[in-house]
């Protein structure tokens, strides 16, 4: 009876908390999104309404353009950019704390308050002669300045969080980069492969099982954060950066919709369930949970 | 192709692994590089393999320096200690890998791997990946890969070190004849020393960063050139016993507290040597169980280890232990103690400082 006993009792603090911040918020959430539920902070259960709402409203494909735009352009810069980061600093940069360095300094952004990073963009961008954009482009091009935060709003911002999530696949790839015996590299060079080939036949295919994890994990965790578009552009200019969770908020918090906003958060909910389920499908997930591969 | 080290260094960070190597390979010759763990050879190898740049020195392949070339560049097959089989790549396209990177049609190069598959009796495998393979089976995978194409120079570092004994004794066979059959000239590195002496024509004994002797085996077995060479070779090791090399009266002596040797006037050594404290080396079967104390050694029983057909007595001569060959006979009536009369042709001297066999 002890044996068992005692470890429930040092994990239920955490069960606690787990229930308290995570399954009875989702449980809400879900409740919610079948009230009509405003500003009156009332609860009535309105039924299927607000699903029927979403459906049709005039702003959705807009949002669900947005939303495929953001997600699958960050997602693409996250992957590449940190593949090829963790490229160089593990396989082409052999010196071990130059390597390092190196990785530190993607680090930054990630270890750096969204705030402040959103800010750096901000003035980075900014319209006007002071921007520093422009203030260079203005030096070394004499173009005018130009309102770059209007003009290429969804590219920024796609820039901005790809800069930040683009460390998390670079670490994630840079182990997995380093797990690959160093003989298998050897015994590429003496079988004649170039670098390159080497890096397409070798490492990139070794690559499978981490990019599928880096592109799951950041698939849910682009679909459902939304904190740099909300400091860089708050969705705008007008709707060109409005996403689908950032529209949920909105909605939710500040048109006080809160039986709207909800049921359009648990629509995101079932997208990215259906969406990692495709992923896992697509990269053979269960091939490579059986395979060994590398021994 | 005949290889030549000319004066090779190697450090690391400073450090010596390789101390001005000096090695000659003939086209077509199989020979094997020996030494303890940490000795230098994969460094050796490596070289040879353009994977690692010599510090010093030069490397000739025919009458080219190569140096500077690339692995690539080189035309050359390794098989790795970890075979280092392409985990995402099935047993044909491992095979068939060099050859691709060489650009040769895909129909052409999978009909080449499949021929070499054949050679080391893969054919029923192609398909399969790397993991689902045997050690014996992967490693016949690495040794086609190397194969594939017709390198000028084959490498093989510690090939056989992850087999069973059964299969070890297998794949010495299979490479030994495909290595007559191709007559590529071939370099193995080891440690086990009853593997390079079955299988290369000469062994190449290295120790501390230097060649201590290169020549065919038996003359390793039965002319070591210093202390290190006669304790690497054989099994059990053979037996030293310390002394002091005196003359006495016109009879050239070695005598230690508890015996005595005399040397014939033939195997004498030169009279320079006089004085020396040497080291007498005898191997097991060169020592033959007597009654008689002339000219012979006095033993006293230590041990037996039976071994089947043949049984070790472990014995002390004075203060050292040696052991002795005998047949399973004569060991079961062993008193406790008894004489061991050396084989002089057997005996060998080394002196003791140097470690430099005086008797050759
Ligand atoms: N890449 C390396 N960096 C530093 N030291 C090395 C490296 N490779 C080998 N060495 C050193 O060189 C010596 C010889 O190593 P190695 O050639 O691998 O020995 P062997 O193959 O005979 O066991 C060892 O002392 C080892 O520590
Ligand atoms: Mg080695």
């Amino acid at each position: 009876m002890k044996r068992w006993f005692l470890p429930y009792l040092m994990l239920s603090p955490f069960l606690i908390l787990v229930v308290m911040f995570y399954v009875i918020p989702a449980f809400i959430t879900v409740m919610l999104a079948f009230t009509d539920m405003n500003y009156a902070m009332e609860w009535r259960f309105a039924g299927l309404v607000n699903f029927e709402k979403i459906f049709t409203d005039p702003f959705l494909p807009v949002i669900v353009w947005n939303t495929c735009k953001y997600v699958g352009g960050t997602l693409f810069f996250n992957v590449v950019f940190g593949f090829v980061l963790a490229l160089l600093s593990t396989y082409y940069i052999q010196h071990e704390k130059s390597g390092i360095f190196f990785r530190a300094l993607w680090m930054l952004p990630r270890i750096s308050p969204p705030v402040v990073y959103v800010l750096l963009f901000l003035w980075f961008f900014a319209p006007g002669q002071y921007g520093l954009l422009n203030a260079l482009s203005a030096i070394f091009l004499g173009v005018e300045p130009q309102n770059w935060l209007s003009e290429y709003a969804m590219l920024i911002v796609i820039l901005a969080n790809g800069f930040v999530g683009a460390s998390f696949g670079m670490i994630i790839f840079s182990s997995a980069i380093r797990a690959i015996p160093q003989d298998i590299f050897r015994a590429a060079k003496v079988d004649g492969a170039t670098e390159f080939a080497i890096t397409k036949e070798i490492i990139l295919p070794l690559m499978k099982w981490p990019v599928m994890f880096v592109s799951v994990w950041q698939l849910l965790s682009l679909l459902t954060s939304f904190e740099y578009i909300l400091l860089l552009t708050g969705g705008g200019p007008f709707l060109d950066t409005e996403v689908w969770s950032l529209y949920s908020y909105h909605r939710a918090f500040v048109g006080f919709e809160f039986g709207y906003g909800a049921a359009l958060a648990l629509v995101m909910v079932f997208t990215a369930f259906f969406l990692t389920a495709l992923m896992l499908k697509l990269f053979d997930f269960n091939r490579m949970i059986k395979s060994s591969r590398i021994d | 192709m005949n290889i030549k080290f000319n004066n090779v260094s190697k450090a690391f960070n400073n450090q010596l692994a390789i101390d001005s190597l000096n090695l000659e390979i003939e086209n077509g010759e199989f020979i094997a590089l020996l030494g303890p763990s940490g000795c230098g050879k994969s460094t050796t190898l490596m070289m040879l393999a353009g994977l690692y740049k010599p510090t010093a020195g030069e490397i000739y392949f025919g009458s080219v320096v190569v140096n500077d070339l690339e692995p690539k560049e080189r035309n050359i097959g390794m098989v790795f200690q970890s075979y280092a089989l392409y985990p995402h790549l099935t047993v044909l396209e491992n095979i068939a890998f060099p050859l691709k990177q060489q650009k040769v049609p895909k129909k052409e190069r999978l009909r080449r791997a499949e021929e070499v598959a054949e050679l080391v009796h893969l054919q029923e495998f192609l398909q399969r990946w790397p993991s689902q393979l045997s050690g014996g089976q992967q490693q016949r995978v690495a040794i086609a890969r190397a194969l594939v194409k017709k390198p000028d120079l084959l490498l093989l570092d510690e090939p056989m070190s992850n087999l069973d004994t059964r299969l070890k004794n297998n794949m010495r066979n299979e490479v030994c004849r495909l290595q007559k059959q191709l007559k590529i000239t071939t370099v193995l590195v080891t440690h086990d020393q009853e593997e390079a002496m079955i299988m290369a024509d000469r062994v190449a004994i290295l120790d501390a960063g230097k060649i201590q002797q290169f020549d065919p085996p038996e003359k390793l077995f039965n002319k070591p050139k210093n202390l290190f060479v006669a304790h690497f070779m054989g099994n059990p090791p053979m037996n030293f016993l310390e002394g002091r090399l005196v003359n006495e009266g016109n009879q050239q002596v070695v005598v230690a507290d508890d015996w005595r040797y005399a040397f014939t006037k033939e195997k004498a050594l030169p009279e320079k040597y006089t004085g020396k404290q040497v080291k007498l080396g005898i191997r097991a079967h060169q020592l033959a169980i007597t009654q008689e104390s002339k000219d012979a050694l006095p033993a006293k029983l230590l041990a037996l280890e039976y071994l089947g057909r043949e049984v070790i007595i472990r014995a002390a001569i004075g203060k050292q232990n040696v052991c002795v060959f005998v047949e399973n006979m004569v060991a079961n009536n062993l008193p406790e103690h008894f004489y061991l009369y050396p084989d002089r042709a057997g005996v060998h001297v080394f002196d003791e400082e140097t470690g430099e066999n005086l008797s050759l």
